[in-house]
């Protein structure tokens, strides 16, 4: 009895395997042969260039907004160089950085620089930490430049204007309802509904939070007074884990707002605020960038954004995402690997795939520095 | 009761039914009954639903990337005046110029909307990919589709440096992975199990210290997997100062099995009667002997069955893998260092992709693969106690 049912119950699933393998409801489609790799593209062959390819392990955690960014340089690397393993997981810049300073990862994605000065109750700060794992300084290296979106989700409406100055009464939760005045008073001859905002924000340590929470307490004209953080200091909102549990959470709740990667919302078809006016896109974040200043010294190349005073045509929330890297002191396998790996990605070729999935790529003035600093990891 | 009633009832009422009105209760007392057969039914349904929905669920959206793939890219027509998927005669001949006011797009992976929705450019391409072994579909129905082409990557490949969009690469890693920490802990846990086990019934019998160890046995059948993790964590990563590893893990999970599998070894030792024993004894063969020679094996296929629904347990437990070992998409095969993938941290590390892509549909594939292993892990287990009671009669 019992194995004749299991026998029809195997076959049932067998069936159905089958049966949806089967409905394939397209038509093959010659692709172009040749021509050259474009950007983002998949499995064509390139020669290699400049790239030594090594080979080896190399294993690296951090900062979610990175993940898209990182593994399309994975890909592409790994395309080139074949049989190079390259993991990257990312539970948050917090993590990643924990787990680089316990040398459990060889690199850490991190959304802000490792600090200069010791977190409270700690003796020592994330640089001198991380220069003790390494026996060497710890480099911060900008890789990728990302502008931090400030998602919605509001039914019929596709253009939203915001300033920092209404965002941070929003996440102070002194402005609950959609259809406040202050906000109404940014969106003329926009119906807001009378509905109640849902702030959404990043639980763990985030350096996405940093980031926003810099930009609002620079432009805000003080409305936020909480210094930046990774830990999220609004008054409202829930909490979600990772980058694209905020986006989910944003996209299945009327009335959501949260700040995540451009990335995240673009994949989602979230609706993104205009900040004062200006609209998100590649020229504006890049026009925004222009304004950092690189405040790290020797070959650390931590940056400084403006948030303030920049043009009205920039955006102004942007953030610029580092690979935390040993300056040396480490096994010299793994040290040739991730040179050839940084330097691919710091290249026009690795950069100039970054912006077809949500990131802008470096200034040119800044790869060459970027790629100076690689050069120097001994 | 009343069910009771009315099958006693059954043979009377054809003999004497019609002299003595005893055939079937009337009144209240009918409709009582009615009202409980059809309580009865209802909570059998209710408690079937559930699992058949959650099997059927995991299999249809599971099971066809374990025997196919999506091809690379699917070619689309999109109305760039409203950013609508539009039918593909509206752009025209696949190769050629779709008219004003309509794109191509080439979007990665087999999965297209429906003609009139929304259309999200997100990783999509405008110029035709290139390469030389890339696979590129044209969307032919009007409703959405997902198109899928025979392939057993799944079971091949690992996943590699595949990007959550792309549908290339499978799941050998995190199947290499769930099998060798199954492995591991297998055969860590099953000696001990068994060894206890035998010093339980043989040995301690109604001792104190018998007593003692079943007591601790007990409590840990109902240990906590994540409490599991955290001592093996504490004892193993923190103290003796070993790397988070494969071999950590199936530290853990042997911490989980084993009370599984002595407490059910120690039910069949019982089940062997002592006569048996004191027949091995009365021709003078020792202890050790007897324990070796006629006590196991009398007990062989249910102590193996109770391995196997220890295997079974283990094998999707979470936790440990979560703190434990580091999740990877290429295959790794030092046990002892760096991570290794398996298929309850890919279901965790790829359940935030956007619905769209392929890596949505690989989490349901890890699913499908994971309960398809512990069926056919429950199914042996089956086969054997079947084998046993045969061989018996």
């Amino acid at each position: 009895m019992l194995k004749n049912r299991m026998t029809k119950l195997a076959a049932l699933v067998a069936l159905g395997t089958l049966g949806l393998a089967g409905c394939s409801s397209g038509t093959p489609v010659q692709p172009a042969g040749g021509g050259n790799s474009a950007p983002g593209g998949g499995q064509s062959e390139t020669g290699n260039g400049a790239l030594a390819c090594p080979g080896g392990e190399l294993v690296g955690s951090g900062s979610s907004a990175q993940k898209s960014a990182l593994q399309t340089m994975i890909k592409a690397y790994t395309d080139q160089c074949e049989g190079t393993k390259i993991e990257y997981s990312s539970p948050g810049s917090g993590d990643g950085i924990k787990a680089f300073i316990a040398k459990q990862v060889d690199w850490a994605g991190t959304d802000s620089a490792l600090k200069t000065k010791p977190a409270e109750g700690q003796d020592a700060s994330e640089m001198e930490q991380a220069a003790e794992r390494c026996d060497a300084p710890a480099w911060n290296l900008p890789m990728v430049v990302g502008p931090v979106a400030f998602a919605y989700n509001l039914d019929g409406i596709t253009d939203l204007n915001l300033d920092a100055e209404v965002l941070a009464e929003i996440f102070k939760g002194e402005i609950t309802k959609w259809n406040d005045p202050a906000i109404a008073a940014l969106n003329e001859g926009v119906d807001l509904p009378d509905l109640a905002i849902s702030v959404f924000f990043r639980s763990k340590e985030s350096g996405t939070t940093e980031n926003m929470t810099k930009y609002l307490q620079a432009a805000s004209d003080g409305a936020w007074t909480e210094d930046p953080s990774k830990a999220w200091k609004g008054k409202v909102g829930e909490g979600k884990a990772e980058t694209a549990d905020v986006a989910d959470a944003v996209n299945n709740t009327a009335g959501g707002l949260s700040y995540m990667e451009w990335g995240a919302a673009l994949e989602r078809n979230l609706g993104i605020a205009k900040l004062a006016g200006t609209e998100l896109n590649s020229q504006s974040v890049g026009e925004a960038i222009d304004g950092a200043e690189i405040v790290g010294t020797d070959g650390d190349l931590s940056l400084e954004l403006k948030y303030d005073g920049l043009p009205e045509t920039a955006y102004p929330a942007v953030m610029v995402t580092y690979e935390a890297v040993c300056s040396g002191g480490q096994d010299a396998a793994k040290t040739a690997l991730l040179k050839d790996f940084l330097g691919y990605f710091a290249s026009a070729e690795g950069q100039g795939q970054l912006e077809a999935i949500g990131y802008a790529p470096l200034p040119e003035s800044m790869i060459k520095q970027v790629e100076d600093s690689i050069a120097a990891i001994k | 009761m009343s069910a009771a009633t009315t099958t006693k009832a059954k043979p009377r009422r054809s003999e004497l039914a019609d002299e003595l009105l005893l055939g079937r209760p009337t009144g209240r007392r009918a409709a009582v009954d009615t009202l409980m057969r059809i309580l009865v039914w209802l909570a059998a349904g209710l408690a079937l639903a559930p699992l058949l929905w959650i099997l059927v669920t995991v299999a249809v959206k599971g099971a066809p990337l374990t025997v196919a793939s999506p091809p690379d890219w699917t070619q689309i027509c999109v109305d760039t005046t409203s950013q609508t998927r539009a039918t593909t005669s509206a752009c025209g001949d696949f190769g050629g110029e779709p008219p004003q006011g309509y794109q191509w797009y080439w979007t990665p992976g087999g999965r297209y909307a429906a003609v009139g929705t929304e259309f999200n450019p997100y990783g999509s391409r405008t110029t035709m990919p290139t390469g030389d072994d890339i696979v590129i579909m044209a969307a032919e129905k009007d409703s959405g589709g997902w198109i899928l082409l025979p392939s057993l990557q799944w079971w091949t490949e690992p996943l590699g440096s595949s990007v959550d969009f792309s549908p290339r690469g499978g799941a050998l890693q995190a199947i290499y992975g769930s099998v060798v920490i199954t492995l591991m802990c297998t055969v860590i846990a099953v000696p001990l199990a068994m060894l206890a086990a035998v010093f339980l019934v043989e040995y301690a019998r109604g001792s104190r210290i018998g007593r003692a160890v079943s007591f601790c046995v007990d409590i840990l059948t109902g240990i906590p997997s994540i409490v599991a993790a955290l001592f093996i964590y504490a004892l193993f990563v923190t103290i003796l100062g070993g790397q988070r590893s494969a071999f950590a893990t199936a530290l853990a999970l042997a911490m989980l099995m084993l009370p599984t599998v002595l407490r059910s070894t120690e039910e069949m030792l019982k089940l062997v009667p002592d006569s048996l024993r004191e027949a091995s004894y009365a021709l003078g063969v020792p202890r050790w002997k007897t324990i070796l020679s006629v006590v196991l094996p009398t007990a062989r296929t249910g102590i193996i069955t109770g391995i196997i629904l220890g295997i079974a347990r283990v094998m999707g437990e979470t936790a440990p893998l979560l703190i434990l070992v580091g999740y990877a998409t290429n295959l790794y095969f030092d046990p002892l260092n760096g991570s290794m993938g398996s298929l309850p941290t890919m279901i965790n590390a790829h359940r935030t992709t956007a619905p769209q892509f392929a890596g949505y549909d690989r989490v349901w594939g890890a699913a499908f693969t994971l309960i398809l292993i512990v069926m056919l892990l429950n199914l042996l287990a089956r086969g054997i106690a079947r084998v046993s009671t045969l061989k018996e009669k």
